[in-house]
């Protein structure tokens, strides 16, 4: 896994949990790269595994709870890194399918071994909610949750994210159903 | 010291990271340099590539080029290996024409001349398609007499109707002009195809030709049967290469494919085009559309020569071919000139030493010396007389040959088969010319008070040497061929610092050209003359320049002027015996072995006594090989003399 995710995972738990727990959780977990992370570096995706389930632990907030959290952090960290692909993309409907077309098909260009998540959209029609489907050897669907929320943020394009995951043999599959709010309902989610 | 441990490890854990980041920092820009000189061997190894395929085409090129010329050299050589032995039958079977014939051996020599002649087109049609196909075909345009020669044309075709049980009709409209011009030889092929690919398709009914007016500058020709005709989607297909409607009709009816397609070709050439319009079962017209304007008729060209008798008149026929040798002097011998036979060029040039002729008949491609070198060989020594017309025979008749003959210095060109009416036009042409030129030039005075060269009194001059104006002639041609180079020599000696050669050339120009009437130049050679014998002061560069520029001016008007005839005027003539001839003539001889001008003097004496004409021709010859300075060619003429006195 890209030393990226590393270095941020790291970045979000130092600034919502201090210092300190950046230490115990690495401390606890040994992992075996010394958690020396760099961002252009590639690292074993147990060692995030293992940090997150001992943040869990430590921190009394679920996983799933944590890895969105973690998501929103990421796109955050992306508006601001690759920023030309958000003002390209104009839209965060229109950002979700380059990913897919473009992002993922440029990075795997540049790092062929890397295992991406593959993203399928579906855009019945105008009154139907547009449809995100995601499957990954990962079960990480909820790093992919957060990021289309902060894509939302991005662009204030308030939207109501259904979120149905299951399992299918070895693949992690979830399916994120994006309803725009109306004027009358209320913003149910809770930053 | 618990927060120290955690900074430490902090700090080492940093530290490894910045370590993991140059680390593969390192390996990348590595990697990235690998790429790049890959990158770069690639592109040099591409452009090598380009180059060595660049030189592989260019190669390719070369050869396809090379195999082209092998093609066009093979063609030129069919050409006249096919042509030839034609040439033999249809002469042997027009020659037989003139013999006693019932009428029935009349029409069957008529029908195989006529054949022969078909043959003949075959066989330029197979070449021609190749010339096409090699550009090499040049249309050339000549008035048609065109009534007898659609006659003439279709004629052959009747015959072949009349045994398939056929009619060949033609009509040519009233206002067609009597004279058009076109290309006789490619109208002839359109013709002959359109016609012979009629009756091939025609089992029953008529094949017709008709010629219609359609503007002044536009005509139709239209040959129309009542064959099997063409399906619609054969139509198309008509004018290709090696097609024909379908492949039974290969069978049926034989034939290369070739005919139509050269048809086209050649209706294209003439400026026209053709189309074709046919019912299955009905017929098919083809229907060509072509320029071909009235011809100006120049009576001089158009009369048929008519068969004068050329007494007296002795040619030289060069042929190595037997057959053609038979029919050439037969065929001259009945029009009643004498006929000497030389295999080739080389014998031709020897049998030109010992006699003369009035005119030379000369083959191109013979073994041992070829006509274009043999005729180089007797117009540059003198062999035979200037004024005697030298013709080529060739079966090349393209424009390319044409020019090297009359660049090696002959005067015409008939192409092989001989047609006996061209032959004798052009014997005709310049036999009767010669008549005129020798008539005219028993007049010599006439032509000095017309000739005015710069920088030369001609009168004063003419008066030196007695009015003899082809004398002058040959001293002016001679004092500007030594000094032709004057600015280059002079130059030169003055480099040199050779004074002495150098006044001695100032006064030769000053003697020789005071004497030719330059009296200009002769002053101003004078006094440079003087001033380098008396104060060593040389002329400039500018000096030299103008002494030199005053000899070209001389020479640029002189070369236009034409040469003047060569023969002592006949009033002067005086008898004498055998004897003083003979030693008249070894004075000459001698004289040229020691001192040239008494050697021209003794001609010029030699020339005023009265021979019989042989001889005479003999002495003219001499007269003009010494005033070009060809001492050589003066003794063999002498010598010639001689043995016809003795």
């Amino acid at each position: 896994m890209r030393g990226l995710v590393f270095t941020e995972f790291l970045e979000m738990v130092e600034s919502a949990f201090g210092d300190d727990m950046v230490d115990t959780i690495i401390d606890v977990t040994q992992p075996a790269s010394g958690a020396a992370y760099t961002s252009v570096g590639s690292y074993d995706y147990s060692e995030l595994e293992n940090m997150i389930a001992e943040l869990s632990v430590q921190t009394d907030i679920s996983i799933a709870e944590l890895l969105e959290r973690f998501g929103r952090h990421l796109g955050a960290v992306f508006s601001e890194r690759y920023a030309r692909f958000f003002i390209q993309a104009g839209s965060a409907l229109c950002l979700f399918q380059q990913v897919g077309r473009h992002v993922h098909r440029e990075v795997k260009k540049l790092y062929p071994d890397e295992e991406l998540p593959e993203f399928s959209y579906e855009n019945a029609a105008a009154d139907m909610p547009f449809k995100i489907h995601y499957r990954s050897d990962r079960n990480l669907h909820m790093v992919a949750s957060g990021l289309i929320q902060a894509a939302f943020d991005y662009y204030s394009e308030p939207h109501h994210i259904k979120t149905s995951a299951w399992q299918e043999q070895h693949k992690y599959c979830c399916t994120f159903e994006l309803t725009p709010f109306t004027k009358e309902s209320k913003q149910p989610h809770v930053r | 010291m618990l927060d120290n441990d955690k900074y430490k490890k902090r700090i080492e854990r940093e530290r490894l990271a910045r370590k993991e980041a140059e680390r593969l920092l390192e390996e990348k820009s590595a990697a990235l340099y690998e790429k790049n000189m890959e990158l770069f061997a690639l592109s040099e190894s591409l452009e090598k590539l380009v180059a060595q395929r660049t030189a592989q085409m260019q190669n390719a090129r070369d050869e396809a080029l090379a195999a082209l010329k092998v093609k066009t050299d093979f063609i030129a050589n069919m050409s006249h290996e096919l042509r030839t032995p034609m040439n033999g039958v249809l002469g042997v079977l027009s020659l037989m024409q003139n013999e006693q014939l019932s009428p029935e051996q009349t029409e069957l020599l008529g029908v195989a001349e006529s054949s022969g002649k078909h043959l003949l087109g075959v066989i330029n049609d197979i070449l021609d398609f190749s010339k096409i196909e090699a550009n090499k075909i040049s249309i050339e345009l000549a008035p048609v007499e065109i009534r007898p020669y659609i006659k003439e044309t279709i004629t052959p075709f009747v015959l072949q109707a009349k045994n398939k049980g056929l009619a060949v009709n033609y009509a040519i409209d009233e206002n067609v002009e009597s004279m058009l011009n076109t290309d006789k030889l490619r109208l002839t092929q359109i013709i002959t195809n359109l016609l012979s690919n009629a009756l091939k398709f025609t089992h029953q009914g008529e094949v017709k030709l008709t010629l219609s007016k359609l503007d002044d500058s536009k005509h139709r020709l239209v040959v129309c049967d009542t064959g099997i005709g063409i399906s619609p989607e054969n139509l198309n297909m008509v004018f290709a290469a090696f097609e024909q409607a379908d492949t039974s009709i290969t069978r049926e009816f034989g034939g290369t494919g070739l005919g139509m397609n050269i048809t086209k070709r050649l209706v294209d050439m003439l400026d026209g085009n053709i189309h074709v319009e046919s019912k299955l079962g009905e017929g098919t017209s083809f229907i060509i559309d072509m320029h071909m304007q009235a011809a100006q008729i120049d009576l001089n060209l158009v009369a048929t020569p008519c068969a004068l008798k050329h007494t007296n008149k002795k040619l030289l026929v060069v042929e190595d071919h037997n057959v053609n040798q038979m029919v050439a002097q037969r065929l001259l011998e009945s029009w009643g000139f004498d006929i000497v036979l030389a295999e080739n060029g080389l014998e031709a040039t020897q049998i030109a030493k010992q006699q003369s002729f009035d005119a030379v008949l000369m083959d191109l491609q013979m073994p041992i010396m070829g006509g274009v070198e043999a005729t180089k060989i007797l117009r540059k020594e003198y062999l035979i007389d200037a004024d005697v017309p030298i013709i080529a025979m060739t079966a090349h008749s393209s424009q390319e040959h044409i020019k090297e003959c009359l660049q090696a210095g002959m005067q015409d060109h008939i192409s092989k088969p001989l047609d006996k009416d061209r032959l004798l036009s052009v014997l005709n042409t310049y036999l009767s010319a010669d008549i005129a030129v020798t008539s005219e030039s028993e007049l010599p005075s006439a032509v000095s008070a017309d000739i005015n060269i710069v920088h030369v009194e001609i009168a004063q001059s003419l008066a030196r040497v007695g009015g003899d104006w082809p004398l002058l002639h040959s001293l002016i041609q001679r004092f500007l061929h030594e000094f032709d180079d004057f600015f280059t020599l002079f130059s030169q000696i003055k480099a040199d610092g050779m004074s002495q050669m150098a006044v001695s050339m100032l006064h030769k120009i000053k003697g020789s050209g005071g004497n030719l009437g330059m009296t200009t130049l002769a002053e101003l050679a004078g006094h440079h003359e003087n001033r380098l014998l008396q104060s060593d002061t040389w002329p400039s560069e500018n000096e030299i320049h103008n002494i030199s520029q005053m000899i070209l001016e001389i020479k640029g008007e002189f070369l236009a002027l034409e040469e003047p005839k060569h023969q002592a005027s006949e009033k002067q003539k005086v008898k004498v015996s055998k004897e003083t001839l003979l030693t008249q003539i070894s004075l000459v001889e001698e004289g040229i072995k020691q001192d040239v001008f008494a050697a021209e003097a003794a001609l010029n004496e030699l020339l005023r006594f009265d021979v019989e004409p042989k001889l005479s021709k003999v002495l003219n010859t001499a007269e003009l090989a010494m005033q070009n300075f060809h001492t050589e060619a003066v003794l063999n003429a002498l010598t010639q003399a001689q043995q016809m006195l003795e």
